[in-house]
């Protein structure tokens, strides 16, 4: 028996070594995050009859910036609940910025002869500067509470906030011009809210071998969430969007897998349902 | 008055350029001292050779870039202007394309011209026809059908057409450099030859040596401000490697560049600052940057540099 345990090595330093690993490995809890609707979050300026708006070079839209955004669209448009939510409780922090549309409008222009035989319709332009009023909710700068999706590059974006980074004259409102903007040089986009999970309690901590006789150690662990108030709103349970899966789980058991090197346990990863 | 209007106004009297660049800059705050490490990214953003994606860049001219050329000074080999005191053997400069007396230039030239940047050369080409039936005998002709009457070489045809050459010299001519080894250009106006009489001959007909076609305008950039950099990350061979977000400044970049009728000429528009992500690598000696740079190091756990509030 004694010397059974002495090749195990089981017991209740087996657990101490499971609950180091997994501190090592989440210092700050787990995060666990739940997508969210992509009608409720995201960036919804919309086109202007395909002309891009652009945005002040200063302020949020600075192209110097990393922007965070929550939601954006037209301040006249209906705001998701959900970004209501967030920006009453303080999460999110609405900026209203004026965004600029030039839509410019060509056509044949009138028949011209210019020689025998030679007929042509040189074309017209006609430049038309409007402005809209955008509202871009953002949140704080590497919030944990969130998961974000990164762009550096404009084009595969929903879309963004480029600036006209130009303070010539403009071209005359009969020509065709295209004017130089640069965009933020990186958005994070909201994608999914995030939770810490702690350790609840760590069971049934038994030494196994994998198939090929690495030895390695399972445990069950039982995850806590810790659910802000705002993931208890019929709101949010609305905006999130997870197949399969409870919302918001109060506790959940999983089986673990830790490697082994020398005394020192490491955390592998969850067992799949 | 419409509103369009009014905003066409408002943006018609903004502030010049260098202006807005600045108006950008301070916006982002100040100088970079949140700790050590961004100011050793920042000495090492600026070792970044001139050959990596690093302190020059070039916008390509385009096909809209250098003025239409005349179409007989093109393809035809014995064609050449004759000389004058600007246009000569001794030339130094950008040769931006050539144009019929008084044809429009291109947007582009026409912009540097009007900023004073490129010289309006007139000039005189002379083109040499060789009439059909009067050229040299060939070997055929002498071995076969008997010899016809043929006119002497001096009753080639000789005719001139008036035109401007476009050439950047002086200070400006350093932003249009020569073309790259085997990269397709065109050439400038051959001189034809020196001394009494035009001279068809090929050997006598060069372009002044010390006249090239660019195909780009470049720009020296330097690293101004860290942004953003993420954590050191250990490689498995040991080594760290660390990503930065690096604002890059022209230095030197005139008004000119940046005007409507240059971003209409340019297929890229040169802006002068850029954000560029650049990653370094420590052997042990400090931090070096490497040629491939990207953004990835994002979507981790980064360090902001103060000047992203508002």
């Amino acid at each position: 028996m004694l010397a059974a345990l002495a090749v195990c090595g089981c017991g209740r330093s087996d657990e101490a070594k499971v609950r180091a690993a997994v501190v090592a490995k989440f210092p700050d809890g787990k995060p666990r995050c739940l997508s969210l609707s992509q009608e409720e979050v995201g960036i919804h300026v919309p086109t202007f009859r395909g002309a891009v708006p652009y945005y002040p070079p200063t302020g949020p839209t600075s192209p110097l910036r990393h922007l965070y955004v929550l939601y954006a669209a037209l301040t006249k448009a209906p705001v998701p609940e959900l970004v209501e939510l967030l920006a009453s409780v303080g999460i999110a922090t609405r900026t209203d910025v004026e965004a600029t549309v030039d839509l410019e409008t060509t056509g044949p222009g009138p028949l011209v002869v210019s020689a025998p035989g030679w007929r042509s319709h040189p074309d017209w332009f006609r430049h038309e500067v409007r402005t809209r009023s955008v509202s871009i909710y953002r949140v704080a700068d590497h919030d944990p509470r969130f998961a974000f999706d990164v762009f550096t590059d404009a084009r595969f974006s929903n879309g963004n906030f480029p600036s006209l980074v130009y303070g010539g004259p403009l071209p005359p409102a009969d020509s065709h011009y295209v004017l130089p903007t640069r965009v933020p040089y990186a958005l994070s986009v909201v994608n999914a809210a995030c939770s810490t999970e702690r350790v609840d309690a760590i069971e049934n901590v038994r030494r196994a071998a994998l198939w090929n006789g690495t030895p390695v150690v399972w445990a069950d662990i039982v995850w806590r969430q810790d659910v802000p108030d705002w993931m208890r709103t019929p709101a949010f349970s609305r905006a999130a969007v997870q197949v399969g899966t409870e919302p918001v789980a109060g506790a959940r058991r999983v089986s673990t897998v830790f490697s082994i090197a020398g005394e020192k346990l490491t955390y592998v990863e969850e067992e799949r349902p | 008055m419409s509103l369009g209007r009014l905003v066409r106004g408002a943006l018609r009297s903004a502030s010049p350029p260098h202006l807005v660049v600045a108006m950008v800059l301070a916006a982002t705050g100040g100088s970079a001292s949140a700790g050590d490490l961004p100011a050793l990214l920042l000495a090492a953003a600026r070792l970044m050779p001139a050959t990596q994606e690093g302190s020059v860049k070039c916008y390509r001219l385009g096909d809209r870039g250098n003025g239409p050329r005349l179409p007989y000074a093109m393809g035809e080999h014995r064609t050449g202007v004759a000389g004058t005191a600007e246009y000569s053997a001794s030339t130094v400069g950008a040769y931006l394309g050539a144009v019929s007396r008084g044809a429009p230039a291109s947007p582009l030239v026409q912009a540097l011209v009007d900023a004073g940047v490129a010289r309006l050369i007139p000039l005189t080409w002379l083109q040499h026809t060789l009439l059909p039936g009067q050229h040299a005998p060939t070997q055929q002709d002498v071995e076969g059908t008997p010899a016809s009457p043929r006119a002497a070489p001096a009753d080639d045809r000789i005719t001139s057409v008036d035109g401007d050459v476009f050439v950047v010299a002086g200070a400006d001519q350093r932003l249009f450099p020569r073309p790259e080894p085997g990269a397709s250009s065109g050439s400038p106006p051959a001189l034809d030859g020196s001394g009494a009489g035009p001279d068809f001959s090929a050997d006598a007909q060069r372009p002044p040596a010390g006249v090239w076609e660019p195909d780009r305008m470049c720009f020296q950039y330097s690293a101004v401000r860290i942004l953003e950099y993420g954590d050191p990350e250990q490689q498995p061979n040991g080594l760290l490697t660390i990503s930065a977000a690096v604002l890059f400044q022209a230095s030197g970049m005139p008004a000119w560049a940046m005007t409507y009728q240059v971003a209409a000429a340019l297929p890229e528009y040169p802006l002068p600052f850029e954000v560029r992500f650049l990653s370094f690598r420590n052997d042990g000696d400090g931090w070096r940057p490497q040629p491939f740079g990207n953004g990835l190091f994002l979507r981790g756990r980064t360090h902001l540099m103060p000047g992203n509030e508002d």
